[in-house]
């Protein structure tokens, strides 16, 4: 499965994570929502990846926030994916996602965790767990 | 620790990423996924400055395949209703698309119905009522039960499942900062120290835990728990446990309710808050 990076036009962080994914030859596709709104199927995804919905995407420094003078827990689903669509820069930039984590943001230890990783099974002492099992 | 940020960056939070992240392979209703439930709200307590974790749904695929009924009911007789096994799953799919902590509140509910056997989980208009108990965007959660969204993310889970060869339910997938280590999968269930052990061997550093909440912050967080749960949490006896809990009881902080199989602890309805 592949990366997606949603991209704001001049972001340096946007440029920095596109050319780390690069580098690490990591498949990619890009979404500049400056250009192409977010659609409300990919706003949901985003979501969905998210703790607790809005806090860690919305730029609340932003200028595009501030103006708008909203409070974010008041609105419906909806309501937010139309502001967004209007206003993509009261997003953070860049998100990241793929089938299981979301980054916001560029940081460069943690977009190390999008390189693919091999899982093994844990040892564990079998005397031990024949212990456990007996015990629970 | 890794909070390299970028001075052009409109930052809001300056939350520090956690090392570890764990991924919880649950069937949400089968009992196996209580006891590791009740594993993880410990750890959570102790442990969670240490790790993110998501659950990811697997759902036997027998299950799948299953023919989806249609039954007559609701109070006006005349609804049609449908039951599938496979659609608490769906349903929590579409819960998350509302976020983590969304998806998560619905778990708790539709556990609490399956367990207390207050609802018939796998119908569609229980989990549509569970939506609206889970205070979700209940509208939006009609939109997504069955949209492609959730669809999308339940395969999303299916994969991941197969990716990580995960052949059993209850697993959990560890992995650490290192990406050059694998990942660790301990399948089936184990006892508290074993999680917390696995925790200290995949960190750099000395672990340290959290002091634990007091019985009314417990029951702010987690809404309802066991007998048992408490007991295990706070380390002590259930006879000691129950005592606890009796006493919140008189004081009308909490209140017991339970059927034949089980007996459930929670927050006095009034002083519900999520």
């Amino acid at each position: 499965m592949t990366v997606t990076i949603y991209t704001q036009s001049s972001c340096s962080s946007s440029r920095k994570a596109i050319k780390w994914l690069k580098e690490h030859n990591i498949p990619f596709t890009e979404k500049r929502i400056t250009s192409q709104p977010l659609t409300l199927s990919e706003f949901k995804n985003i979501l969905r990846m998210t703790e607790d919905g809005t806090d860690e995407i919305i730029a609340t420094n932003s200028n595009d926030f501030k103006n708008l003078d909203v409070d974010i827990d008041q609105l419906s689903i909806q309501e937010l994916y139309e502001l967004i669509k209007e206003h993509p820069r009261m997003l953070r930039s860049p998100i990241l996602i793929d089938e299981k984590r979301i980054q916001v943001g560029y940081n460069e230890m943690d977009i190390r965790r999008f390189i693919p990783r091999k899982v093994r099974v844990y040892e564990l002492n079998e005397l031990r767990k024949h212990a456990d099992e007996i015990v629970s | 620790m890794n909070n390299i940020q970028l001075l052009s960056e409109p930052v809001a939070s300056t939350k520090t990423t956690k090392p570890i992240e764990l991924y919880i392979f649950i069937d949400p209703l089968c009992p196996n996924a209580f006891k590791l439930q009740s594993m993880l709200k410990k750890l959570q307590l102790e442990y969670e400055h240490y790790f993110t974790w998501r659950y990811v749904l697997s759902t036997e695929l027998q299950t799948l395949n299953c023919v989806t009924r249609r039954i007559k009911g609701c109070l006006t007789g005349t609804d049609v209703d449908i039951t599938h096994p496979a659609l608490p799953s769906l349903a929590i799919k579409a819960a998350e698309l509302q976020g983590k902590k969304a998806a998560n509140r619905y778990i708790r509910k539709l556990q609490e119905h399956a367990l207390l056997g207050t609802k018939n989980v796998h119908s569609y208009s229980a989990l549509v009522e569970i939506a609206k108990e889970a205070t979700l965007d209940q509208e939006e959660f009609i939109k997504d039960f069955g949209s492609k969204e959730a669809v999308r993310a339940f395969q999303c889970d299916l994969y991941i499942t197969r990716e990580m060869e995960v052949d059993e339910v209850p697993s959990i997938v560890f992995f650490n900062e290192c990406i050059e280590d694998e990942g660790l999968k301990v399948s089936g269930m184990y006892s508290y120290e074993i999680y917390v052990q696995i925790l200290q061997e995949m960190l750099d550093e000395e672990i340290v835990s959290k002091p634990l909440p007091t019985f009314e912050e417990l029951f702010q967080r987690f809404q309802y728990l066991t007998t048992d749960e408490v007991a295990s949490i706070y380390s002590i006896s259930m006879s000691d446990a129950e005592r606890e809990l009796k006493k919140r009881m008189l004081q009308q902080k909490i209140e017991r309710v339970s059927n034949d199989a089980v007996t459930l602890w929670r927050l006095k309805s009034s002083s519900f808050s999520l």
